[in-house]
């Protein structure tokens, strides 16, 4: 699976996102008066929005994978985080709205909801790194999150403004949605050292960012890169300074001998227990 | 003579206890800014007996407060609301914020009997002398052509005594009167402002835009003409009460619906002995605010009118707020719902990414090109006989072509693939093979191996999955 493919999870994922976060909403703002008061509606809506996109973006992974395991972790966490940075994001767009901006006389209190989209972008970017508890892919993903939750909020924001309530939120979710879970892969994957692209098997096509200080593979489903198969054989390609180092353990070749702690070189051919794999190193 | 009487009233303010049946209740001033936060939307109301007079004795049971979304008969569609919070009259612990908005346009000067512009700047002082060492700020800026900030809202009295001294008839250009523009660049002057905040604009004229009576761009509003419903719409979002003093023969009927609609008050003044302690006045008047905390009713409306009423029903007083929310207004009827139907289209997308390019068992071994370059076909399934794959040259694309097909070009360098009598697939050419940046004449190939063919590479599957 060459990047464009693997950028189509990451749209597909933030299209079904952002669509599921907009029936959400459409939803509780429907129930509007039954709500005690502003600040818990404001809550309600920015943590079901949150919730929705959390629990869905970060599946791409898992889909990628074809990985239960790193999909239900990705929904759990992916949920967390959408929940209660849904829930801030939307109070700061709430507070702007009614702080800063005249909602009587101009359009301008669309771009309130801004900061929110960022805040919750940043958030939903940062999920996939947190699951996999790398630092490194946080911090890439949290920044394309952040230019996603940018981009896509003001896109959405022009939308709504342009249409009605109703086709302008949904137009906007949905652009949001695929703009935040886009740029979030697409950071992770330039902060990388190279890819591993599958070259056989289930996952053959599917190629994956060397972009965390040490990438696990085996056939675990906690692995990092979870590979078709029970053998215990694993390798850890590890970025050390400039350099991407392997380290096998077991059944591991590196073109077509068997493998021991080597620096990586740029289309490098690694087979984990009959999985072969191509490095290419970013250059 | 009717708003002469009304001044008289008003100056005849004295802070008195009275009796809430005869009553009457004037809501002052809306503040929703942090209702997002707090959830509390603070509602200012002055109470007065049948004589003019401050009560200031009134306790929270006294008030009723309801809302309803704005429009042609909120009453009908108002509920009654929790009071949460409380201040009694006079008892504010913060201080207030005052913007004093000057008139400097042409007509406040060269008046008969005095510049208009220097009684203005004496009630300003005056005004300033009543607010005395109290915490209370205030802030002074003028308004001609442009709207120009003198000094920001401070409680150093000192400075603003001295930036009132600076006066000097404008050239022509800056002779307009942008009335209704800076009110709203007051509003947002006052914007970060905590607490109680008051605008007093003191003019001589109706609004007279620049670019409407010129014909020329404005040097900062360009083509914009603001309106009186700008000014409105900028004061009531922020909360700002504005107080009107009028001074002269020209008449702007919009700005006292602007003064009224903040919960202010509006003053025609037509003699200079009717000003002395107007500004005084207000100051008393704002002090003995009630301040109620109530928490809204959810609509979903871009605006909430509120209305207080003092117990038995006796009086009571309606002002409109902004209540957007940040989603924007709930959907009509039953397209919530609708909104349902894609979840269907959400599972939808989820099974096709579960499925997306699975490899399926029972596939032809194949040859695919990893990364090509140029045309030519991007895979190829092997048949019983010989495949030949002629690497590319100097950029030109990598061909994958069964033996004897019309297209079969075989010459140096080229790679034949075919399967052996035990089944195997194997590579050879006479040049060499590299697969796994391995050289060798020949090999047996392993599914996921790599061809190196040219520039380019070249993955064997053997079709199994």
């Amino acid at each position: 699976m060459n990047e464009s493919r693997s950028s189509l999870y990451s749209l597909l994922t933030g299209l079904a996102g952002g669509a599921a976060a907009w029936a959400g909403i459409e939803i509780i703002l429907r129930f509007t008066p039954l709500f005690p008061d502003l600040r818990t509606l404001t809550l309600s809506l920015g943590a079901a929005s949150g919730l929705l996109l959390g629990a869905i973006v970060p599946m791409a992974e898992g889909l990628r994978q074809q990985q239960k395991q790193k999909l239900i972790s990705g929904i759990l966490i992916g949920s967390v985080l959408g929940l209660v940075f849904g829930a801030l994001g939307m109070a700061a767009g709430q507070l702007l709205l009614t702080v800063l901006v005249d909602t009587a006389s101009t359009n301008l209190s669309a771009w309130a909801r801004i900061p929110g989209w960022v805040i919750l972008g940043t958030a939903v970017g940062s999920a996939s790194g947190l699951r996999s508890r790398s630092l490194r892919r946080t911090a890439a993903g949290a920044l394309g999150g952040f230019i996603g939750g940018l981009i896509g909020g003001v896109a959405a924001e022009y939308l709504s403004s342009i249409t009605t309530g109703y086709y302008g939120r949904a137009a906007g979710m949905l652009l949001w949605g695929m703009a935040v879970a886009y740029l979030a892969d697409r950071m992770e994957s330039r902060r990388g050292r190279g890819r591993l692209t599958i070259l056989n098997g289930e996952l053959k096509g599917r190629s994956f960012p060397v972009n965390q200080k040490k990438l696990k593979i085996s056939h675990a489903p906690s692995a990092d890169l979870t590979i078709p198969g029970t053998d215990a054989a694993t390798a850890m390609v590890k970025l050390k300074g400039g350099t991407v180092i392997l380290e096998p353990g077991g059944q591991v070749e590196l073109n077509g001998e068997k493998a021991e702690t080597t620096e990586l070189r740029y289309d490098d051919v690694i087979k984990v227990d009959g999985v072969t794999m191509i490095y290419e190193a970013k250059r | 003579m009717r708003k002469i009487t009304m001044l008289f009233i008003f100056a005849a303010i004295f802070f008195s206890a009275g009796t809430v049946g005869a009553d009457e209740i004037t809501l002052s001033g809306v503040d929703s800014r942090m209702t997002a936060v707090t959830g509390i939307v603070n509602l200012y109301a002055i109470v007065t007996d049948n004589s003019g007079r401050i009560v200031d004795s009134l306790k929270a049971e006294d008030f009723t407060v309801m809302d309803a979304p704005a429009g042609e008969n909120p009453g009908d569609l108002a509920e009654t609301r929790e009071i949460v919070s409380f201040t009694s009259s006079g008892e504010r612990r913060e201080g207030i914020t005052f913007m004093m908005l000057i008139d400097d346009s042409g007509s406040m000067y060269g008046n008969p009997g005095g510049d208009r512009a220097a009684l203005a700047r004496r009630e300003a002082r005056n005004f300033l002398d009543s607010l005395g060492n109290s915490m209370d700020k205030a802030g002074l800026a003028l308004f001609g052509t442009r709207y120009r900030v003198l000094a920001g809202p401070r409680t150093d009295r000192a400075s603003l005594y001295e930036r009132l001294g600076l006066s000097a008839p404008p050239e022509p250009e800056e002779a307009y009167t942008e009335l209704f523009a800076s009110m709203v660049e007051a509003s947002d002057s006052l914007r970060n402002e905590k607490g109680r905040r008051i605008l007093i604009l003191f003019s001589d004229g109706e609004n007279y835009p620049y670019f409407q009576r010129s014909g020329e761009k404005h040097p900062e509003y360009s083509e914009k003409t603001f309106a009186a419903d700008d000014a409105l719409a900028a004061l009531q979002k922020e909360g700002i009460t504005l107080y009107a003093v009028r001074f002269g023969p020209r008449r702007d009927e919009d700005l006292a619906h602007i003064a009224l609609s903040t919960g202010g008050l509006f003053f025609d003044v037509n003699a200079e002995e009717e000003l002395s302690g107007l500004y005084s006045l207000i100051r008393e008047r704002v002090q003995a605010e009630y301040r109620l905390g109530y928490s809204p009713g959810l609509t979903g409306a871009r605006e909430t009118s509120v209305m207080v009423e003092l117990s038995g029903g006796s009086s009571s007083a309606v002002l409109n707020y902004p209540s957007g929310l940040v989603f924007g207004e709930p959907s009509r009827g039953n397209q919530a719902l609708l909104s349902l139907l894609v979840i269907p289209f959400v599972l939808l997308i989820l099974f096709i990414l579960s499925r997306l390019w699975r490899k399926k068992p029972g596939e032809p071994a194949s040859l695919e090109r990893l990364r090509p370059v140029g045309g030519g076909n991007l895979t190829v399934a092997l048949e019983s006989g010989k495949t030949l794959i002629s690497p590319g040259i100097a950029g030109a694309a990598t061909t994958m072509t069964p033996a004897g097909s019309k297209t079969d070009v075989q010459g140096g360098g080229t790679l034949i693939v075919e399967k052996d009598k035990d089944g195997r697939w194997s590579i050879s050419s006479d040049e060499g093979v590299v697969v796994n940046n391995r050289k060798s004449e020949s090999t047996v190939l392993e599914n996921g191996d790599v061809i190196k063919a040219g520039e380019e590479l070249i993955v064997f599957d053997n079709g199994e999955s």
